[in-house]
């Protein structure tokens, strides 16, 4: 285990700190060393962070302003849609629900209407206990028509 | 737009169209009262029997038994026997899902062209409806329709 202290050191060597140090003999020193010698390089090759002119400045903050000022038109326009495509799906939907679901419960066959041209004859109408309607013709026993 | 489209095809699809074509069944029935006791049913009226059992005759006799096909609108004309013609015309089918059916029986003998009968049945399906009393040597007749 190293010590706090000759971590430090070590590192300070590596930035060139403290050039005159002895150099590390111990095997965890040295790999320590390494590892510190990589992220220095490593460090090293990275590009530098853009930095921004005191003379573009103006048009960056007018750029940001715009930015905040304008509606954000595209997701508006598609939530908009969406709920105007889905209000019609259910409108449909609802429709057609109504429509086909088809007429009311059939009820039992029934007369509707009936007449006779003969004098003499009468009909009657009724239903037997089966359901089955019935137009019933009574004719006089002598044919009057 | 295309919800729009969508909407008319199918409005156009569940309200439009002519009624489909009726299948009716048409039975006649030759029914005779006999001093015998209970009823007697011959083979095919064994099949209508619930539209049978409760008139006052002991004998029944199929006559006729005829699968029609009517179209709405059209008339179609049978003859019954010497003395009667039935004349039948589907008009659709009401909002409860019945069959309008016109029937008209005419004498065909005495007085030519005259209604014994003229009626508008309300068919429902697999239920029948009746014509009875129409009088036929040795009996009356009974006519039978009801659709599948």
């Amino acid at each position: 285990m190293i010590k706090r202290w000759k971590l430090q050191k070590i590192a300070a060597r590596v930035d060139g700190e403290n050039q005159y140090s002895a150099a590390v003999t111990d095997e965890e020193s040295r790999r320590y060393e390494q590892f510190v010698e990589t992220l220095h390089n490593q460090v090293q090759t990275l590009p530098q962070a853009p930095t921004l002119a005191d003379e573009s400045m103006p048009a960056f903050l007018s750029g940001i302003q715009e930015g905040l000022e304008e509606p954000a038109f595209g997701r508006g326009r598609l939530w908009a849609t969406a709920s105007a495509l889905t209000a019609a799906l259910i409108l449909i939907l609802s429709l057609f629900v109504i429509f086909s679901s088809g007429p009311e419960p059939v009820r039992a066959t029934e007369v509707e209407s009936c007449s006779t041209e003969l004098d003499g004859v009468t009909l009657q109408t009724f239903d037997n206990r089966d359901g089955v309607s019935t137009v019933w013709v009574t004719m006089p026993e002598s044919d009057l028509w | 737009m295309v919800s729009s489209v969508v909407l008319c095809m199918l409005l156009s699809t569940l309200c439009g169209g002519d009624a489909p074509d009726l299948s009716l069944h048409f039975r006649e029935v030759e029914a005779v009262r006999d001093s015998g006791t209970g009823k007697e049913y011959d083979q095919g009226c064994k099949a209508i029997r619930d539209a049978l059992h409760d008139l006052p005759f002991d004998r029944f006799t199929m006559l006729s038994d005829q699968k029609l096909t009517l179209k709405a609108g059209e008339e179609k004309r049978l003859s019954l026997n010497t003395a009667y013609s039935l004349c039948l015309r589907y008009e659709g089918v009401d909002d409860s899902g019945r069959s309008r059916l016109a029937v008209t029986v005419e004498l065909t003998e005495s007085s030519p062209g005259r209604k014994v009968v003229e009626t508008v049945l309300l068919l429902a399906p697999n239920k029948k409806a009746r014509i009875g009393g129409l009088r036929k040597d040795p009996g009356e007749l009974v006519l039978v329709f009801s659709t599948p």
